[in-house]
């Protein structure tokens, strides 16, 4: 089994927390506080990490 | 006293339902200051609720299977003139529901008398009842050592004894995964197959609800009631999940594992990794969606561990998130096909007994990792693919609880009840 490669290249590598900010505002009109960033960018990395798991291979 | 057991004597006239009652609310209020398991105390409902019951017996009615059995609902339950704060500091204020769950409404006309709702992880984000507004839930067989979650305060409740049968939910092991750290039993069924009505969603994909309980009796007494059908297809032909599952244990699990089961034939599950990766991967987006609207105005009123998680999920392209739907499909069609020869299959629930509240990490890869997130890595795979799965406490009296999954096809819950009740009976599971 194989999941279908598909573009999630906004997690590799890993966003800057400036970018994360800019992320969230511009795709989920969000204005992300800025005590958030850290732990938001720590957890993005964790789901990058399952992305490349599912992926089945290293991006 | 186990629930049928309260039943029958306040079926007979034997014990009166308001006195149950009575000893259910002493309890709590006497042990759930170590333990704190419950959130609200229903105090004047559960005795009003009990009282009809005696009435009923009084007046020659059917007072229902489950006449006079005090039970308690996880704090994502609605119940009729309360918030249903699902865990969140934030919800206490929120509107008070207008009507019981349906699954309350069900066991209420079972003869059962809610008596408290339970602490659980904010908006069910969690395997650990690590609650900032609410607390940490201890676990009552060391009170040192996390109750698991996120439906922590409806196992511990049961374990502590203060009550015979609670309520949870179950989206990626939130009944599994404390059922086995605090040592009792707990039924995720089949996708779907209970109501869900006046529930506080988490994961439209994965939620489930299910029972508590200290014997397979109760358990199965309660799925009836609950809405639960079918019955076992005879003798089970049962397998032990290896592979994956072996490889996670510590040595303490394994060894217990190994010997109990010895005799089973060994099966492997392909790409369960991936499964668990995947499972995580949707959790987090569809949580992160579902709670975008507070996150844009509220973000600072949610438990910061949680919120960060939110926060992360949300921004999960989508793409991602349909590349694991669709690595769930053949997942399951995958799995599935291991029904074709066996009604049973049996995997760990957690590799290690309960972490401590003050070192909350578990091992996977050789890594030490955040149990909060981390303790649903065996449970993860199975509910992905919406499996019925009953936990089980392997029997170690004065050891810390380690339990099993006993895992069957859709709709296989009734092969799942006859195995677990021949376990018991053997002394392999049970609560000591």
């Amino acid at each position: 089994m194989r999941a279908s490669r598909q573009p999630w290249r906004m997690l590799f590598p890993l966003p800057s927390e400036d970018e994360i900010a800019r992320l969230a505002r511009e795709q989920l009109d969000f204005d992300i506080p800025a005590e958030c960033l850290p732990g938001v960018r720590a957890n993005l990395a964790v789901l990058g990490e399952h992305l490349r798991t599912i992926e089945g291979a290293s991006e | 006293m186990t629930a049928l057991e309260i039943a029958a004597l306040v079926r007979a006239g034997e014990r009166s339902a308001v006195s149950v009652a009575r000893e259910a609310i002493d309890a709590i209020k006497a042990r759930d200051g170590a333990i704190n398991a419950v959130t609200r105390l229903l105090e004047a409902r559960a005795l009003a609720e009990a009282q009809a019951v005696d009435e009923a017996v009084a007046a020659g009615r059917d007072p229902g299977p489950l006449a006079g059995v005090p039970y308690g609902v996880k704090d994502l339950f609605d119940v009729a003139g309360l918030p249903t704060t699902a865990g969140a500091g934030m919800r206490r204020d929120a509107a008070p529901a207008t009507a019981d769950a349906e699954a309350i409404a069900r066991l209420h006309g079972a003869g059962a008398v809610l008596v408290a709702t339970l602490n659980m992880d904010e908006f069910a984000y969690g395997f650990a009842t690590v609650n900032a507004a609410f607390g940490t839930t201890r676990n009552p067989r060391d009170p040192e050592r996390l109750a698991g979650g996120s439906s922590g305060g409806s196992a511990a409740a049961v374990a502590a004894g203060m009550l015979p049968l609670t309520l949870g939910s179950d989206t990626n092991g939130s009944i599994r995964v404390p059922a086995a750290l605090c040592g009792i039993y707990g039924l995720r069924p089949t996708q779907d197959a209970l109501p869900m009505g006046g529930v506080y969603p988490f994961v439209d994909s994965f939620d489930t609800i299910g029972p508590f309980a200290t014997t397979i009796a109760d358990l199965a007494a309660a799925w009836r009631v609950l809405g639960g059908i079918g019955e076992p297809s005879g003798s089970p032909r049962v397998a032990r999940l290896s592979g994956w599952f072996d490889r996670t244990l510590d040595g303490e699990a394994a060894a217990l594992i190994g010997s109990q089961f010895a005799g089973l034939e060994k099966v492997e599950l392909a790409e369960v990794e991936r499964a668990r990766s995947a499972a995580f991967l949707m959790t987090a987006h569809e949580g992160g969606l579902r709670h975008l609207p507070e996150l844009r105005t509220r973000a600072l009123e949610f438990d910061p561990a949680t919120r960060d998680r939110l926060i992360a999920g949300a921004l999960l392209p989508d793409e991602a998130y349909r590349a694991a739907q669709a690595f769930r499909t053949q997942f399951r069609a995958h799995a599935l096909r291991l029904f074709d020869a066996h009604d049973v299959l049996i995997a760990p629930v957690v590799g290690e007994v309960a972490p401590r509240i003050d070192d909350p990490f578990v091992t996977v890869a050789g890594e030490r990792v955040p149990a909060r997130a981390h303790l649903g890595l065996l449970s993860q795979p199975i509910s992905f693919i919406g499996l019925p799965v009953i936990a089980a406490p392997l029997r170690r009296p004065g050891k810390l609880p380690l339990g099993i999954q006993l895992i069957g096809r859709p709709g296989g819950e009734a092969d799942l009840f006859a195995f677990a009740a021949g376990l018991e009976a053997q002394g392999i599971t049970g609560t000591t």
